[in-house]
Formats: C-alpha cells, sequence, structure tokens
C-alpha cells in the first residue's frame, strides 16, 4: 500500500469514529408498505400520465396522419387548399352558405 | 430452528410474482439503500421517494441482476444513480429559481442548510459536513466512510476504478476535515 493511502486509511478510520457517534439513518416508519402500494399500482395500471402518453401519442399521431392522408387522396380534385383538405373541410360554396343559414335558423329559431 | 430464507431462494420467488419474497427483500435491504440515498441527498420526502423508486426499478425488471455482485451492491448502484439524478434536478430547479431573478447568474450548487449547533450534541455533524460536499467526491464519501463499503465495492457501485475511489476519497477528506476542524479533536478526545 502507497504511504499516502495509509495516512488515508487512518484518517478515514478517524472520521468514522465520529460517524459512528452519528444517529442512524432509516426512512420513516412504513417504508416497505409504501413500496408494496407502488407495486401494485403498477400492476394496476397506474403508472401515471407520462407512461400513458408516452404510449398513447404515438397511436394518436400514427391515425392523425393516416386521416390527413384519406383527406388529400379523397379531394384531389376538390380545388380547395391543401390545408381545407388536410383537416378535411368541405368547399366553401354560395349553396353551403345558404344551407348553413337555414341550419341556424332551423336551431335558433330566428329567420335570417 | 427456521433459517431465514437466503437472497437467491427471495429473488427466485420475487422473479416468480411473489409479493411476500419482494417484500422481504425490500426489509433486509432498506437500511442499505436509505444509508446512500439520505447520505446523498439527506433525509425528507426526496430521500423517502429515491428509496421507493430503487426498489420499484429492481421489481419491475428482477431479471436484469444477474448475479455479477451481489445484491445489495446492485440496490446500491440503483441507489446511487437515482440520487445523483435528484441532486441534478435539485440543481436545475434552484437554477430556474435563480435565473427568472437574475438571468446572468451562474448555476450553482443548492445551498446546504446551516450549520446548527444543537445538531453537534446529537453528533450529526459529519453528516451534515458530507451534505456539503461537492457531487463528485460525496457519492465516494458517503460509500467509503458513511456506508463504510470497501474501496473495492464502492468503485463497483459507482463503475469507476479504485484508483479514482481514492483519490476522490483523499479530496473529499481534506474538504471534510476543513469542515470538522473545530469538532474533530473534540470528536476524538471523547471516544
Amino acid at each position: 500500500m502507497h504511504p499516502e493511502d495509509s495516512d488515508l486509511e487512518r484518517e478515514l478510520a478517524q472520521l468514522s469514529q465520529l460517524r459512528r457517534r452519528a444517529t442512524p439513518v432509516a426512512f420513516d416508519a412504513g417504508f416497505a408498505d409504501r413500496v408494496m402500494t407502488r407495486v401494485r399500482d403498477e400492476r394496476l395500471g397506474g403508472h401515471g400520465l407520462p407512461w400513458v402518453f408516452a404510449r398513447v401519442a404515438p397511436l394518436a399521431a400514427a391515425a392523425a396522419l393516416l386521416l390527413a392522408v384519406l383527406n388529400l387522396s379523397d379531394t384531389a380534385a376538390s380545388g380547395t387548399s391543401v390545408v381545407d383538405r388536410l383537416i378535411g373541410l368541405p368547399p366553401v360554396t354560395l349553396d353551403a352558405a345558404y344551407s348553413f343559414d337555414s341550419e341556424v335558423a332551423m336551431l335558433t329559431g330566428v329567420d335570417q | 430452528m427456521i433459517q431465514p430464507l437466503s437472497d437467491n431462494d427471495l429473488l427466485l420467488a420475487t422473479r416468480s410474482g411473489d409479493d411476500l419474497a419482494f417484500r422481504t427483500l425490500v426489509e433486509r435491504y432498506e437500511s442499505a439503500v436509505a444509508g446512500v440515498v439520505i447520505g446523498m441527498l439527506g433525509p425528507g420526502a426526496d430521500a423517502d421517494d429515491v428509496g421507493q423508486e430503487t426498489f420499484i426499478r429492481f421489481h419491475r425488471a428482477p431479471d436484469q441482476f444477474r448475479g455479477d455482485a451481489t445484491l445489495g451492491t446492485y440496490l446500491r448502484r440503483i441507489a446511487m444513480n437515482l440520487s445523483l439524478n435528484a441532486l441534478k434536478r435539485r440543481k436545475r430547479f434552484h437554477w430556474r429559481l435563480l435565473s427568472r431573478d437574475a438571468p446572468a447568474s451562474a448555476p450553482i450548487e443548492p445551498p446546504v442548510e446551516a450549520y446548527d449547533p444543537e445538531r453537534t450534541e446529537r453528533q450529526d455533524m459529519v453528516r451534515w459536513a458530507v451534505g456539503a460536499l461537492s457531487e463528485t467526491h460525496r457519492p465516494v464519501v458517503v460509500l467509503r466512510l458513511l456506508e463504510e463499503r470497501s474501496t473495492s465495492e464502492t468503485a463497483e457501485i459507482l463503475q469507476i476504478p479504485p484508483g479514482t475511489v481514492m483519490s476522490r476519497l483523499s479530496r473529499g477528506i481534506a474538504e471534510l476535515k476543513r469542515l470538522l476542524a473545530p469538532y474533530m479533536k473534540e470528536g476524538f478526545d471523547a471516544s
């Protein structure tokens, strides 16, 4: 052993002497119960929001992408903008505006 | 007389889903994990949470323990890694709080609890001083001094060479001696 290492060991022993007189450390009572409660929660699927998000988000993103592609392919010749086609908005025509007006009138009972 | 079940028996049972076996392991290694986590983070809810997370990580994948080290060393390693992550989170949190008021200020170590003279009477000065060490020196000092692990086990837990353990320990102890200088003589005389 290097002489410096033995000095270090001696200092460590001196500090350990002080340490042994310190109050022992422990978790609060019932630690094992708290761990087992978390184990049971995990088993029941209680993984928390980040866990749920990590599993649901990729599926939701894939579904949104699929719907957008379907919208684009179904409305290729509609003449509306790409954004409108992506999110599936119908083309805005005079007929559509009139029919919207009559639907509002039926719902509110007010003649436009 | 009934012999207590060995770690290996309890591990096998845990792997097959026996909660009672897992609970026995938690009770057996609770104090080992507490020594690391409380030594690194100080007592409190944070330490309790990291302690629980240590056992939860182990429970999620007990097969990852291949028996290269003892179970105690393996659990201490998880506890130490999680404690270091918790210290980093604390540091980021303190930095964010500080940067809100003073955007130009550099990140600093989380404030160390002020020294309380009453605690000297309870002989907790070593733990107080360990809490004041840097993130580099604290893990080595916690494992070698507070937990009394050997140099090779400390190296195994921290996954660093034994020579690095010795050099960090040397610097850590020099810092401890500086912090404890007023109490060292008294401590040795009284023992």
